[in-house]
């Protein structure tokens, strides 16, 4: 369309003209491009699985509408369910996703919801909180309030008669000392600030709830502890339960009826019902004194009613009582199984089999208490009966990856280990989407990293927690055996946690393990060779974990130190290995294991003992390594990043202020060195310019933790295990390795993407690749998305385009226009999806709709020209399509498939304008049906019933689109028969070329039939024209095909 | 309408059933493509909307304006068709599509009674009554934000967002609440101006109704271009979950058409 130049577009060219100018030199300033834009539409593709789901910290239930639940999870931030706890949907992706609590404000609950970041279940792998958000809309969107260096927020509790006050405990620091730990109050919705208890930097809030009937009373527990990487402790003279009945000005301890001695971790819970009464349970010095206690005077004395094991249970990781909302006598207690008790606290009785270990928290239904919902290490249940029976979520993927890998297959498979919920392997796409049947279970306990073996995938190594087993498993025969190796005499061995096992790219059957030494297994795990002395710190002090715990003693082997995390053997050669410790040693072999020199000294701006999290060995150079460090276990939240190219003497710090989160996994690019993908516990990072700036990827990407990242080597897929959102896969980088100076200076560039090759799984042309039959998912059960199977055309815009036309087409090397596709317009990189399809063809107007005319045949193999014009601008460029090699068809087959198609096609549209010429002779013949002329009259009335008793055959005149449906017709036919040819890849079968032969019959005997009908209207024509009424005109077979209608 | 109905799971139906639920799609998702081309801008929002307003056309202009045919393509998952909409003040519209030579409209309302057709029967049905109310708060033409506070609405700036990789003002519109299954839900619109040009690239709608509820619709504008003294988007792309659910480019705009007088009323049967 021309442009009109008016006043308001003479305005809109002038700002537009500025601002390009300022662009411009804005982009060779910094000759970079940063953010989004760097990535336009690349898309990250959520492949789950939720089929264990997740840790779910906290849960919260609207106080009136049973249909709203919020969730807050360890690692996969907050989910809101509107249907009473069926399906969740994630409306908190694009900030912090490790969740302390989620409080609805009771005067405002549709709207009014905050959420504290920073899981307060301290167990090792625990992540950490930026501070306080809130939002007024329901989730749609939300501001951070402050309390950034809070780590991690126990409890919010809101005045129901007062939204503008609020009380915030925060508990602090996990791994150091932190004078943020306290009580705080704002009575101004969180303008202002106060810190109304303080104890001291090692003692944050644990509990805290008001009571609703009196919200100037308040119970705030307190709870002294710390972790280390090596150790945890629970309790001290420090810990206490407090009650203010000011609104937080004054406070005083309530502990007649506790016993005495230093106290542990404290949860207290009013009963909503009836708020007089309170229960809390304490971690005490003895082991009888622990347990539930009740109080029915406000605190003010306490009775022990039960110390069962649930009751006293792991204090740091299930802290939670939860009442009844209508009954102040059915208590409900967090616990590895969980109990309920309906006596007021007398006796309890376990939640039962059938759910999740490791229960953290409940709510029930507000208006029927037997409704209740759980949040456990696998997600949420729902129980209808009070809490006997539960059903399980199936639509929240929050799984918690340690690690991924992949192998070769088509598609490729994608392996790792989970945190409490054992070790998988899943397809990258599957027939219906990526199911929870999809996925295979290959190891038990805590999964950490599993490894195909990489020429014979058949195999495959796992372990669970501290290399307790370390298992080969023969998938086909699915039988497995443990390989893991033992110590020697007078040894002792000593594995992390999240033990390092690693394959070899130059040995197939090579299996490496780290303890303090580095074992080396040739034959697949069955003999182990130590190849190295010990090389970590080996400090005596930080291998004290028989007495970690605290008052509780937890030995779980969570907190094994001086151990070797990370090992990488150079791809190019097999003799350079390196490795780093949990306690900061990084340590190089170029013989294979037989030397070992510790570089750690030349690391500079490093604090001692930094974790070495992840080693990435160069594919292009064998000196040259990227580390990253983890200071977090010793406070420490910098991001550590480093590169060498000479072999370890020095390293180059490749942190900018642009990283946010501790470093955890490093990916170089197989092609471009300068291209590089950092996973942080806040999201994924990515420079192409080899780390002097970084660009955060936030498209479908969370702000999740990514624990590991990893390149497959011929599909060019980024896979990333997430500790909280399962398996992220971004599905091509190319583009980015092509991403160079010279391209960000053009105002547009195709990116050259190779051969496409037109896939044919599935069975049905047009469809996903994998989209044909298969799904078993019901409504609610998360389902992995697919990688998109259709051509992609990829280009770069310097600017976003916003004014005037910008088209796409594609043509043929005839220069026969094929398609015209919806242009990307964004910034950056764009990709226009091409079905790979002809348009439909038109087919003949009838009563009813022709399923079968709405397919398409896909085109021909063969390079097509692009061609994208913006305003004036013409850019050029072309995509090839090849058939796909493994097809189980022959060339030829196809060919002739396509060829037959294309004969239905051009048949249709043949059928299409003999019904278009009869109905427009109907229609026109139509009103001179009623003329004063007696002839005319007659003769259009005789035309007329011709045509019905034509049409008769040819098309549906009666009936519906569904059981109503008439006798199908030649239409009908002909368009099913087109559908089912051009649907399918491959030679027709005998029975279709057979209905062929018969339609194309048909269709003859309909054009030659047709014949009398023309003569008809023509000596209609005549008795018209000698009447000097207008004739009835018909369209050319091209105006018809070109006609909307 | 009965997607669900099909009882015998034969390769026909199962055709059918694909077939349906794509033009159930766009029964879901096409009413909200073109139906609100509104926009709001801010540094306060207040400021942004009037730059906006200004940039397509100013307040007169639109003003002057009081309906609206649109003609162009539609495409939906790989489905492309003819599509005709109209709109009227104060807010009346029909959306038209073609299919195999036949026009059905997809959904029309005439200010009291929202309609689509049945894609089984292919006759006309009205809409359920909540989802009419929503309607009757929402259709608003020719812009929400044109005198926004006189019709009671309110706006907020909700910072700034990067769309696409452009810098963008967030702006939210407030428009009251509607009853659904028997609560009030907040009529809620943010709109994503582009701070360079001041029209808006993008809008997020939130469903307030079905299984869809609390999930969010975008909308992108893009090829903006002039009629008669006023910027209209003619390329407009609606996206959930990131996947494109409906795309639609307009080739001619009409201000001001001659429209018949029952247009958008349900036709009796």
């Amino acid at each position: 369309m021309l442009l009109t130049y008016t006043k308001n577009l003479a305005m809109l060219l002038c700002m537009l003209s500025t601002s390009s100018i300022f662009f411009t030199s804005e982009l060779i300033a910094q000759n970079t491009l940063k953010g989004d834009a760097l990535f336009g539409a690349m898309r990250a593709r959520h492949v789950g699985p939720a089929l264990m789901s997740g840790r779910v910290t906290d849960m919260e239930s609207h106080p009136s509408d049973s249909n709203i639940i919020y969730i807050g999870t360890a690692g996969g931030g907050v989910w809101k369910s509107t249907d009473g706890g069926v399906t969740y949907n994630s409306i908190f992706d694009d900030y912090c996703q490790s969740i302390g609590v989620v409080s609805i404000d009771p005067s405002d609950p549709d709207n009014t919801v905050w959420v504290g970041t920073g899981e307060i279940w301290t167990r090792n792998s625990v992540s950490y909180g930026d501070g306080l958000y809130k939002t007024d809309n329901g989730g749609k969107s939300w501001t951070k309030i402050g309390f950034e260096n809070s780590d991690r927020i126990a409890s919010i509790q809101i005045n129901p008669n007062n939204s503008n006050e609020v009380y915030v405990g925060v508990l602090g620091a996990l791994w150091g000392d932190s004078e943020d730990r306290g009580i705080y109050k704002t009575t101004d919705g969180g303008e202002t600030w106060d810190k109304i208890l303080y104890i001291n930097e090692t003692t944050g809030c644990s509990d805290l709830t008001i009571d609703p009937n009196e919200p100037s009373t308040v119970y705030a527990a307190m709870w002294e502890f710390r972790r280390t990487a090596y150790s945890f402790n629970s309790g001290g003279a420090n810990s206490a339960l407090y009650k203010s009945t000011d609104g937080g000005a004054t406070w005083r301890k309530i502990h007649k009826g506790y016993p005495s001695g230093d106290l542990g971790r404290i949860a207290v819970a009013v009963a909503p019902s009836q708020t007089n009464t309170l229960y809390s349970v304490i971690e005490a010095e003895n082991k009888e004194d622990k347990g539930l206690y009740r109080s029915d005077d406000g605190g003010e004395t306490w009775v022990q009613k039960s110390n069962d094991f649930e009751l006293t249970v792991r204090p740091f990781y299930f802290s939670r009582l939860v009442v009844d909302p209508k009954n102040p006598e059915k208590v409900v207690k967090a616990g590895l199984l969980a109990s309920i008790s309906e006596d007021g606290g007398e006796t309890f009785r376990t939640i039962g089999s059938g759910v999740h270990p490791d229960i953290h928290d409940f709510s029930f239904d507000p208006h029927n208490s037997d409704r209740m919902y759980l949040a456990s290490d696998g997600g949420t249940y729902r129980s209808w009966d009070g809490g006997t029976v539960w059903e399980m979520v199936k639509g929240l993927p929050l799984s918690q990856f340690y690690h991924v890998t992949v192998d070769n297959d088509v598609p490729f498979n994608v392996y790792g280990g989970l945190q409490d919920n054992g070790s998988w392997i899943g397809p990258s796409a599957s027939h219906a989407g990526i199911e929870a049947g999809d996925w295979k279970s290959v190891g038990m306990g805590d999964g950490f990293r599993v490894y195909p073996n990489p020429k014979d995938n058949n195999i495959v190594y796992s372990e669970m927690q501290g290399a307790d087993m370390i298992w080969r498993v023969n998938l086909e025969k699915n039988q497995s055996r443990t390989i893991q190796p033992f110590a020697d005499e007078g040894e002792k061995l000593r594995f992390n946690w999240n033990t390092p096992i690693t394959t070899s790219t130059n040995n197939a059957d090579r299996l490496y393990v780290g303890s303090q030494f580095l074992h080396v297994s040739n034959d697949r795990g069955d003999s182990w060779q130590k190849i190295s002395g010990d090389l970590t710190t080996n400090d005596p002090a930080k291998q004290q974990q028989a007495e970690s715990g605290g008052l509780s003693a937890d030995n779980s082997g969570a907190e094994n130190h001086c151990t070797i995390f990370t090992i990488a053997e150079s791809p190019i050669n097999e003799q350079v290995i390196w490795i780093g410790t949990d306690d900061g040693n990084v340590q190089l072999s170029k013989n294979g294991g037989k030397d070992w020199t510790n570089l750690r000294k030349n690391i500079q701006g490093l604090p001692d003992n930094t974790w070495v999290y992840h080693i990435e060995a160069s594919s292009h150079d064998v000196n040259t390594a990227y580390a990253v460090f983890d200071g977090h276990t010793q406070n420490d939240y910098a991001v550590y990043v480093y590169k060498t190219t000479d072999g370890g003497a020095s390293w180059t710090s490749i942190s900018t202020e642009d990283l946010h989160g501790v470093a955890r996994s490093i990916q170089e690019d197989f092609v471009n060195p300068d291209l590089l993908y950092l996973g942080t516990e806040l999201g994924l990072f990515v420079t192409i310019d080899g780390g002097q700036n970084w660009s955060k990827f936030n498209n479908n990407m969370p702000a999740v933790a990514v624990h590991h990242v990893t390149l497959h080597p011929r599909d060019h897929a980024l896979v990333m295990g997430t500790h909280g959102r399962g398996v992220i896969i971004i599905d091509d980088v190319r583009p980015l390795r092509e991403l160079t100076q010279d391209v960000l200076t053009k105002d547009v560039h195709f990116f050259d993407l190779g051969q496409h090759v037109m896939k044919e799984q599935g069975g049905f042309a047009g469809s996903s690749v994998y989209g044909g039959f298969g799904g078993t998912a019901t409504y609610g059960e998360f389902v992995g998305a697919n990688p998109s199977s259709a051509a992609e055309i990829v280009y770069f815009l310097k600017k976003r385009h916003t004014f005037g036309k910008m088209k796409l087409e594609l043509f043929d090397t005839n220069g026969n226009l094929v398609t015209e596709l919806p242009a990307g317009k964004q910034k950056g990189i764009n990709k226009v999806q091409w079905n790979m399809l002809l348009k439909r063809p038109k087919v003949a107007v009838a009563k009813t709709l022709s399923y079968g005319g709405f397919s398409s045949p896909r085109v021909s193999p063969g390079t097509y020209n692009i061609k994208l014009t913006k305003g004036k601008q013409v850019y050029e460029s072309t995509i090839e399509l090849v058939y796909d090699p493994e097809s189980i068809h022959s060339v030829a087959d196809r060919d002739y498939g396509h060829e037959v198609a294309m004969q239905l096609y051009h048949m249709n549209e043949d059928l299409a304008y003999v019904i278009d010429q009869v109905d427009k002779i109907h229609e026109k013949a139509t009103p001179l049906s009623t003329h004063s002329n007696a002839t005319i009259k007659e003769s259009a009335e005789q035309l007329l019933k011709n045509i019905d008793s034509y049409k008769e055959n040819k098309v549906i005149t009666t009936g519906d689109n569904y059981v109503g449906a008439a006798e199908p017709q030649l239409r009908e036919k002909l368009a099913d028969l087109f559908s089912e040819v051009a649907g399918q890849i491959g030679k027709p079968s005998g029975a279709q070329l057979k209905n062929l032969k018969l339609m194309s019959t048909d269709l003859q005997k309909a054009k030659d039939e047709l014949k009398s009908i023309v003569n008809q209207k023509d000596t209609f024509n005549e008795l018209l024209s000698d009447e000097g009424v207008e004739l009835i005109q018909l369209r050319s077979k091209q105006e018809f095909l070109d006609a909307e209608k | 309408m009965s997607v669900g109905k099909v009882s015998l799971f034969t390769f026909e139906t199962y055709k059918h059933k694909r077939f349906m639920k794509k033009l159930f799609t766009l029964l879901c998702f096409g009413c909200i493509l073109f139906m609100s081309s509104s926009t709001v801008y801010g540094q306060d929002a207040d400021e942004i909307i009037n730059n906006y307003i200004e940039t397509i056309g100013g307040a007169d202009q639109l003003e002057k304006m009081k309906s609206v045919k649109m003609t162009g393509k539609a495409s939906s998952f790989g489905m492309e068709f003819p599509i005709t909409i109209i709109n009227q003040a104060p807010g009346k519209m029909k959306m038209t599509l073609v299919f195999q030579g036949k026009e059905l409209t997809q959904m029309a309302f005439d200010g009291e009674t929202a309609w689509t057709t049945n894609m089984m029967t292919m006759e006309p049905e009205k809409m359920e009554a909540e989802q009419t109310e929503i309607f009757k708060q929402t259709m608003d033409f020719p812009d929400p934000l044109l005198n926004y506070k006189d019709k009671g609405y309110t706006v907020s700036l909700e910072g700034e967002k990067e769309i696409e990789g452009t810098p963008c003002h967030k702006i939210k519109l407030s428009r009251g609440t509607v009853k659904v299954d028997g609560k009030d839900e907040n009529l809620e619109t943010f709109y994503y101006f582009d701070k360079e040009s001041l029209v808006p690239i993008m809008q997020e709608d939130y469903a307030l109704i079905g299984e869809m509820k609390g999930k969010s619709t975008e909308t992108y504008f893009s090829d903006y271009d002039e009629v008669d003294g006023l910027i209209f988007p003619f390329t407009m792309v609606q996206k959930i979950d990131g996947q494109v659910m409906m795309e639609g480019t307009m080739e001619v705009i009409n201000i001001n058409p001659e429209i018949e007088t029952n247009a958008f009323a349900f036709p009796e049967k």
